[in-house]
């Protein structure tokens, strides 16, 4: 005998796993933006050197890119706008994994800076080649897990079916 | 039918949650956005340069250069004064090598001298000046600092400098001469001419210089011997971040070619507070040497201390 799982448990699951992903982007996002505050200089570099920005344009992008980090964290933890958020949320992982391809397939592969002055990779004494090789692989996880982040949102049940 | 107050405070609580967090960022970004790096030069940097170029005393008297001839007349007073309350180390071997106020003097004029011909509107006046001390080589010198064993160099500074100041490759045609030229020239047009000195303040306290003798042990100069003088301090012309260059239009024996030749040789830091034409301060360091056998004194290398924003090279 087979025993039907319930779709309110199922329901439940699934709003538990977004949840905790949602949480855990929102510390992840919130790590980088104070990483970027408190130690600027290697993302001001790439924006400048790498991506040739102003000086001017730089330091609007790069603060810019601090506070959406912040905002985006703070949307995430927010149930009712969590659709648009994890929709936001994919698509700046995106983007992350286009800047990190673009900068590790240049003719001189560098750190894009990301976490401000925080690299693991660059602490275990790793190359700018292979830390550039490293985050092409972390931007492209942290895009599935976000992407699979908005197909498990999308396929809840709202909460009008899930009590009907 | 009335709504329930839960109801309508809900799409309220949320609209003030978002416009917090919106706030937030906005707050972070502005905050951000005033501790951004300028030119790869960080905050705290900046700051601190800052807090060391306001001990320069803008109101003091100074010289000004707008009428070079005029201001040439004034330098031997000017070195004459500054080598009187000159601080000696290795007073000793000072006095072996054969140092006198005389001698002392001429040195501070000569790097007072550089200092204003460099500023010259004309710089193509500059050369003619180095022409007269046989100083304008045709081929580029590796500085010492990048030397590296054999006849390579850590880096082309030259290059560099060219790419940084003019965002371009410098042509192989240059020489040592024009290299010269087109730097003092952006020194007056390019980064708003804030490292072209038009005045030099003449304020005891901002025009500082030390003797000493540099040989195998170097020449024995410690921060402190600026801090126990009655000076503007060592943070004004040592601090924050820096940019040096050695001399571009290199003549007669270097300052290593003298301590190697001769086992020591006369050097003395010519400390100068300069004023740019906006009349921010230019903490100015000119190390010269005495080649005995010429019986001449030449720049070995000129600093700008706490750079806060980009400057050219400092080619002479």
């Amino acid at each position: 005998m087979s025993r039907s799982r319930s779709p309110t448990s199922r329901s439940d699951r699934l709003a538990r796993i977004v949840s905790i992903g949602c949480w855990c982007f929102a510390l992840l996002l919130l790590f980088a933006a104070g990483a970027k505050l408190t130690y600027p200089t290697p993302l001001a570099n790439t924006l400048t050197h790498r991506f040739e920005l102003s000086e001017q344009a730089s330091s609007i992008v790069g603060p810019a890119l601090v506070g959406y980090e912040i905002l985006l964290a703070g949307l995430l933890l927010l149930a009712p706008v969590r659709t648009v958020a994890l929709w936001a949320l994919a698509a700046t992982m995106a983007v992350f994994l286009g800047a990190s391809i673009a900068l590790g397939f240049s003719d001189a592969p560098a750190p894009c800076g990301c976490f401000g002055g925080i690299s693991l990779p660059a602490m275990l004494g790793f190359t700018d080649e292979q830390i550039a090789i490293w985050e092409i692989a972390r931007n492209a996880l942290l895009v599935t897990a976000a992407c699979t982040l908005v197909i498990l949102h999308t396929r809840q049940p709202s909460r009008a079916q899930a009590t009907a | 039918m009335t709504r329930s107050p839960t109801r309508t405070r809900r799409p309220l609580a949320l609209a003030l949650a978002i416009a917090f967090l919106a706030l937030v960022a906005i707050v972070v970004s502005v905050v951000a956005h005033k501790r951004w790096p300028q030119y790869g030069i960080e905050y705290e940097t900046v700051a601190m340069a800052r807090e060391n170029l306001a001990l320069a005393p803008v109101d003091a008297p100074t010289l000004s250069l707008a009428d070079e001839s005029a201001a040439i007349a004034q330098l031997p007073a000017l070195a004459r004064r500054a080598t009187d309350n000159a601080a000696t180390l290795r007073e000793d071997l000072v006095r072996q090598l054969g140092a006198t106020p005389e001698l002392l003097g001429e040195g501070v004029q000569l790097a007072l001298e550089t200092v204003v011909r460099r500023a010259a509107i004309d710089p193509e006046s500059y050369i003619d000046w180095m022409r007269v001390h046989d100083c304008v080589p045709t081929t580029f010198h590796t500085p010492a600092h990048l030397q590296t064993r054999g006849d390579g160099a850590l880096y082309n500074p030259y290059q560099n400098a060219w790419r940084f100041t003019f965002k371009q490759l410098m042509p192989a045609d240059v020489t040592p001469e024009r290299f010269v030229v087109e730097m003092l020239r952006a020194t007056q047009t390019e980064y708003d001419g804030r490292a072209w000195v038009r005045e030099i303040i003449t304020d005891d306290r901002a025009l500082f210089v030390e003797v000493s003798v540099r040989d195998a042990r170097d020449d024995g100069f410690e921060y402190s011997h600026i801090d126990h003088a009655d000076t503007l301090g060592s943070d004004f012309w040592l601090g924050a971040i820096g940019m040096m260059s050695e001399r571009t239009l290199a003549c007669g024996r270097s300052l290593a070619q003298v301590v190697s030749d001769e086992g020591a040789a006369l050097v003395m830091h010519v400390r100068i507070a300069a004023l740019s034409p906006n009349r921010e301060p230019i903490p100015l360091t000119c190390l010269v040497y005495l080649d005995p056998a010429a019986r001449r004194w030449r720049v070995h290398s000129m600093d700008i201390a706490n750079v806060k924003e980009p400057v050219p090279y400092i080619a002479f």
